[in-house]
């Protein structure tokens, strides 16, 4: 019996794949994103962290070249390996605020969407409450309130995305209780746990994949504009958008410096985005359009 | 439906006492008090005493809450800022109209570029019409607004000398903003106008209306366009109450004198009052919005406008 079950779930994923394939846009998305993963985690191999804050003012705001590809900041640091250090940072606090806002989420959403009632109603109405403030002021007023430094930028911009996905995680929940077969798994005397785990949460795993790639897109542009206002990550710990932050004071003499942080922002959302998009159509063709 | 209205309207109130809440208890979590921050760390202890008992800051915080939340609601008294001792509420009111022009314009820039553009990539569905624009969509939502915004001050100001680079003095300072800050907005536009039009346009009483001889190009724009913009409507809505305080990041690139770059500054400063005055009139004219986003829904749509009236 467990031998079937696991062979269906292996033609699931299987399956899922094959149509994840066809698409070019999500490989491409893929290949990207596992390019931008990749020379994160080695990035100690490929240029030593020493060579993205070491000063040396004599060979300040050089441009591009064969020996700095990325050139020279104001300082004389390499601007290719700032990049590489710092897409360390980025991906990670994108990736980390998107889990840690999607268990919170998951938490309450499932909780709601499930007991419905009264205590749906209190937490929707306090949902409400918090997303009548920006998400970007409430991140603000939380790395304000927490002090800058990577862990509270991770804990403020999951915060403020918190309410997006209980509301996502309801809806989707909400969508799957009523029907028959959950009501089929109570009568067979499922306990409510037994039920969410085993029986609702797989029916909107796919809901919750595209949401966290999508997310972390976003939350690696929300982190970068909120170091570029100099409260995440502090200097001289590079991170895209705190150099961004840098390249802006020196956007006249070294015009180039805003280029490479800034394209690799767009980079790694449009792969994320576009991995989400076929995401999406591989795991519900019906939804494709 | 009045009833229905009546009662959103009414629910707004818990909202913003919630908001003020929020808002006060995470600014209380600041480290470090007004005096401080206004005479500097190494100030005299005794005068940075006297700033806050002057400033009220002395008192407990639950007293201070109350008697923050007793001012706003019987004497709509928003306080005074910490640092310039002026009403708050007339720093705010000097900045609404700058906040809500820069929402405003890049509304309606991204809407004038994305609508028609996702209008034509439904109906041409697979041609180039519809392939380039969906291309150049993904780039521009990936694209960070600021990023965007100091790459155009780049060319257009420093290197062209086209356009102001920062600062409100005239239209020709919006540009580069509205620009800047509008195009993955109208990217975002253009994806949801094409794939709801894509699901308009299958429907039967479009076929009705083809059937019945009406010319094509009414078909799409009046018929079918119509009822494809509802959901349009919503996310365009509450796009419009993010910008109004969340365009926070271009209003510092570009020094725009706006709500969002108002609360950051207050923020760092640790300016109570001026956090809470500006958020809690963010987060009413936000509901305001949304309820007008609610109500514009009921006015197109017959079928929730009878859903409302049960």
């Amino acid at each position: 019996m467990n031998d079937t079950i696991q062979f269906k779930r292996q033609g699931k994923l299987k399956e899922i794949w094959r149509r994840l394939k066809k698409s070019k846009t999500a490989m491409f998305g893929l290949v990207v994103l596992s390019i931008f993963i990749f020379s994160a985690v080695f990035a100690e191999f490929i240029t030593p962290y020493n060579t993205a804050i070491k000063q040396n003012i004599r060979q300040r705001m050089q441009g591009p070249s064969t020996d700095h590809w990325f050139g020279t900041d104001g300082f004389g640091r390499d601007v290719f390996a700032r990049v590489l250090h710092g897409s360390r940072r980025s991906l990670s606090i994108g990736f980390l605020a998107t889990l840690a806002s999607l268990s919170v989420g998951l938490l309450f959403g499932a909780a709601v969407g499930y007991y419905g009632g009264k205590f749906d109603a209190i937490v929707m109405r306090f949902m409400d409450i918090l997303s009548a403030i920006p998400a970007t002021l409430m991140a603000l007023a939380i790395v304000a309130a927490l002090g800058s430094n990577m862990t509270n930028l991770i804990i403020a911009i999951a915060i403020a995305r918190i309410p997006a996905f209980v509301r996502i995680i309801r809806a989707a929940i909400l969508g799957v209780v009523d029907l028959e077969y959950i009501e089929a798994a109570k009568a067979g005397g499922a306990g409510d746990l037994r039920i969410i785990i085993k029986h609702i949460l797989p029916n909107i795993i796919g809901t919750l994949i595209v949401q966290t790639t999508m997310t972390t897109a976003q939350l690696i542009m929300r982190s970068a504009s909120l170091s570029f206002l100099g409260l995440g990550i502090q200097a001289p710990e590079p991170e895209w958008g705190s150099l961004l932050s840098e390249a802006r004071e020196f956007l006249r003499p070294a015009p180039y410096l805003m280029v490479f942080p800034g394209l690799a922002i767009v980079l790694s959302t449009l792969s994320l985005n576009l991995l989400g998009d076929g995401l999406r159509d591989a795991l519900d063709p019906r939804l494709k359009s | 439906m009045y009833k229905y209205f009546f009662k959103r309207l009414l629910m707004i109130i818990p909202i913003l006492l919630g908001v003020a809440l929020v808002i006060f208890f995470i600014l209380q979590l600041t480290p470090g008090d007004p005096g401080t921050m206004i005479l500097g760390a190494g100030g005299d202890q005794t005068a940075i005493d006297r700033l806050n008992e002057e400033l009220g800051y002395n008192r407990p915080v639950l007293e201070r809450f109350f008697s923050y939340l007793y001012n706003v609601v019987f004497k709509l008294d928003f306080g005074s800022s910490y640092r310039t001792r002026l009403p708050v509420i007339d720093n705010i009111r000097g900045r609404i109209p700058v906040s809500i022009t820069l929402a405003f314009s890049t509304i309606l820039f991204a809407s004038v570029i994305g609508i028609p553009i996702g209008v034509l990539s439904a109906v041409k569905q697979y041609s180039l019409l519809d392939t380039v624009p969906t291309v150049i969509s993904l780039f521009m939502a990936a694209l960070p607004g600021f990023w965007l915004g100091m790459m155009m001050m780049y060319f257009f100001s420093l290197k062209l000398g086209w356009l102001p680079s920062n600062g409100v003095g005239s239209w020709q300072h919006f540009i580069l903003p509205v620009v800047s800050l509008g195009l993955p907005y109208a990217a975002q536009e253009l994806r949801f106008t094409r794939s709801s039009m894509l699901e308009t346009i299958r429907q039967d009483y479009v076929r009705t209306a083809r059937a019945k001889g009406a010319n094509e190009r009414l078909v799409i724009w009046k018929h079918a366009l119509k009822n494809a913009l509802l959901p349009v409507i919503t996310v365009t809505g509450g796009n419009f109450g993010v910008l109004l305080g969340g365009a926070v990041v271009t209003e510092s690139l570009f020094n725009i004198p706006g709500l969002g770059s108002l609360i950051i500054t207050s923020i760092k400063i640790k300016d109570v009052p001026t956090v809470m005055g500006a958020t809690l009139i963010l987060a009413f004219i936000f509901s305001l919005i949304l309820l007008g986003v609610d109500l514009l829904y009921a006015a197109v749509d017959p079928r929730i406008k009878a859903k409302y009236s049960k």
